[in-house]
């Protein structure tokens, strides 16, 4: 995280949010990052953070990820409101494309997690309302099931095959041009 | 631990909205009935983005009236194989003595109609309107009524036309077709319309007598024209097949010569049916609107405009004489004329109606392609209709 410091201190100042996993372990953040989060937006401004926000839905191990998400994202987008001001429009364009280059990287790697995690993912970034990491981990769920099988999609995501064996004959029949 | 179980409809919903392609979706959704019933739901088909591939390919009829054959268009060739779009399901009466013969008439999403014809000790057996989906084999044969020889159905005019509820509403089981058939004495007049289970379907029927002869000259706003090569104007209504028929009236001024080449049909700026004669003296265009629509089928239409044609207002150095098209494309407020500048060379002119200004058409002319070197485009079922299963949600609904 060693990157995100210098941003970290320069919003430190303003405000600091504790959110408290389900199994009450406390994260200190500063507002932009916690603010990426709809969800804790409107606590925000409903001014009902003080002592800490409990999100029952989330574990630690889960939060933490989600944190190092949004501190990355929360930097990111500062870092761009910042720079716009100081550098040429070519500069600003070379800068911002650096920075988008960066951030695709970070969520690349952010995403390499076993599929359990994954799905946790997915459901705290729904709890939480934060737009961009929902989509991300949604595509990621979409990715892994282009080109497969529907054999192969079960076997993936432990799911039961319910259809019926005249079912399934009957999908083959009407779909086969998209079985090959 | 990763089970699917873990993740609310509305969130597989959001995953499964990712898929972008058709291949993709049609076999998550043959995993499991969860995953078929958010699919195929009419919330997911609304927010789903169409895939940018619907186009598979075109059919094009034999010369010879054999099995139609699938041309596929390079961009879908790699996404499936053109084999899937033969149309070997459909079942001929092929052996010793009989032969089918086959005529894609039109197409209209992924939907196909045809027209089979089994013939045999020269004469035709049996006729079927075939309405068809290739990709999913769906497919249902309607019974043609038998014809006096020589009319055939292979020659017919066979459209679908729009059933309702959006173009892509238009499927296997919401479909209407209209059939026109030309008889020694009469054409024959013939819609079906899809029924509310698979296999039903209901007929009209209505007989236009052609004694005298019947030209026809184009359809506008849901009807079809034909004219007598007199004044007297026959209109049908593709839909109800309501039948009227009308005089152009008599202008002093006029003497029309009526032939195919002297009335046009086009429509004007308030989207109703103007028929456009030839004012017969080279030098003028007769514009009639419908101003009455009677019972009993009868209705008035009047003269709306006279346009005067000079080679000024074409923007010509010299003209002779001009002559109208009426397999011209109907584009609203204007009607088109050919203007003859040496042997074989004509110019193509578009005439604005309300303003009289001339505009020199420049693109390829629109020439009337014959039914067997026609292309029908088809493309890929869309939104993925997927019907096991899911036929019985419907059911209990």
């Amino acid at each position: 995280m060693a990157s995100a410091g210098s941003g970290d201190e320069k919003a430190a100042a303003a405000a600091m949010i504790t959110l408290i996993s389900s199994d009450n372990e406390k994260f200190e953040v500063t507002e932009a990052t916690a603010t990426l989060s709809q969800t804790i937006r409107h606590m925000i401004e409903d001014g009902c953070t003080d002592g800490g926000v409990p999100l029952p839905n989330v574990t630690s191990k889960i939060l933490a990820r989600v944190i190092e998400y949004c501190k990355k994202h929360a930097t990111a987008a500062a870092g761009e409101e910042g720079s716009s001001s100081s550098f040429s429009d070519a500069a600003f364009l070379e800068v911002d494309r650096a920075f988008l280059e960066e951030l695709e990287e970070f969520d690349d790697a952010f995403l390499e997690v076993d599929r359990a995690t994954l799905f946790d993912l997915i459901l705290a970034a729904n709890y939480l309302d934060i737009k961009g990491l929902l989509n991300l981990t949604c595509q990621k769920v979409a990715d892994s099931v282009k080109g497969k099988t529907p054999e192969q999609i079960r076997e993936m995501y432990n799911i039961v095959n319910d259809l019926t064996p005249e079912e399934e004959a009957e999908i083959r029949r009407e779909t086969q041009w998209a079985f090959e | 631990m990763a089970s699917h179980d873990a993740l609310p409809d509305a969130i597989l919903e959001l995953v499964l909205l990712c898929l972008d392609s058709l291949p993709c979706l049609l076999r998550a959704a043959a995993t499991c009935k969860r995953w078929r019933r958010i699919i195929s739901s009419d919330a997911f088909r609304a927010i789903h983005k169409t895939p940018p591939l619907l186009i598979a390919g075109s059919y094009y009829n034999d010369e010879t009236f054999a099995r139609p054959r699938f041309v596929p268009l390079p961009s879908a060739a790699a996404a499936v194989n053109a084999a899937h779009f033969s149309l070997d399901f459909l079942h001929g009466d092929d052996d010793d003595d009989d032969r089918t013969n086959w005529s894609v008439k039109d197409s209209h999403g992924s939907l196909l109609l045809l027209v089979r014809e089994s013939c045999g000790g020269g004469r035709t057996k049996r006729s079927d309107l075939i309405v068809c989906e290739p990709l999913t084999r769906r497919h249902e044969a309607i019974p043609l009524p038998l014809l006096a020889p020589p009319a055939t159905y292979l020659g017919a005019t066979t459209v679908f036309l729009d059933a309702g509820g959006g173009a892509a509403a238009t499927g296997m089981s919401n479909f209407k077709v209209l059939c026109l058939v030309d008889e020694a004495y009469h054409i024959r007049a013939i819609t079906f319309t899809s029924g509310s289970s698979s296999s039903a379907y209901s007929r009209r029927e209505t007989s236009i007598d052609r004694r005298p002869a019947l030209h026809y000259f184009g359809v506008a706003g849901g009807r079809r024209y034909w004219h007598d090569g007199n004044k007297r104007v026959l209109a049908l209504d593709e839909m109800t097949l309501e039948l009227s028929s009308f005089v152009l009236p008599d202008e002093e001024d006029w003497h029309p010569i009526f032939s195919v080449s002297m009335v046009s049909l086009t429509v004007g700026r308030d989207g109703e049916a103007r028929v456009v004669v030839d004012g017969g003296d080279n030098d003028s265009l007769k514009i009639f609107v419908r101003i009455r629509s009677g019972g009993g089928g009868e209705e008035d239409w009047a003269l709306e405009k006279t346009m005067q044609v000079s080679a000024e207002m074409l923007g010509l150095p010299e003209f002779r004489s001009f002559y109208l098209t009426w397999h011209q494309p109907v584009v609203e407020g204007t009607v088109q004329i050919r203007v003859p500048v040496a042997p074989d060379t004509a110019r193509r002119l578009r005439l604005d109606m309300e303003t009289m200004e001339a505009e020199l058409l420049l693109e390829p002319d629109v020439v009337p392609v014959p039914d067997w070197m026609k292309a029908y485009p088809t493309e890929f079922p869309w939104p993925p209709l997927l019907y096991a299963c899911c036929v019985e949600a419907d059911d209990d609904n």
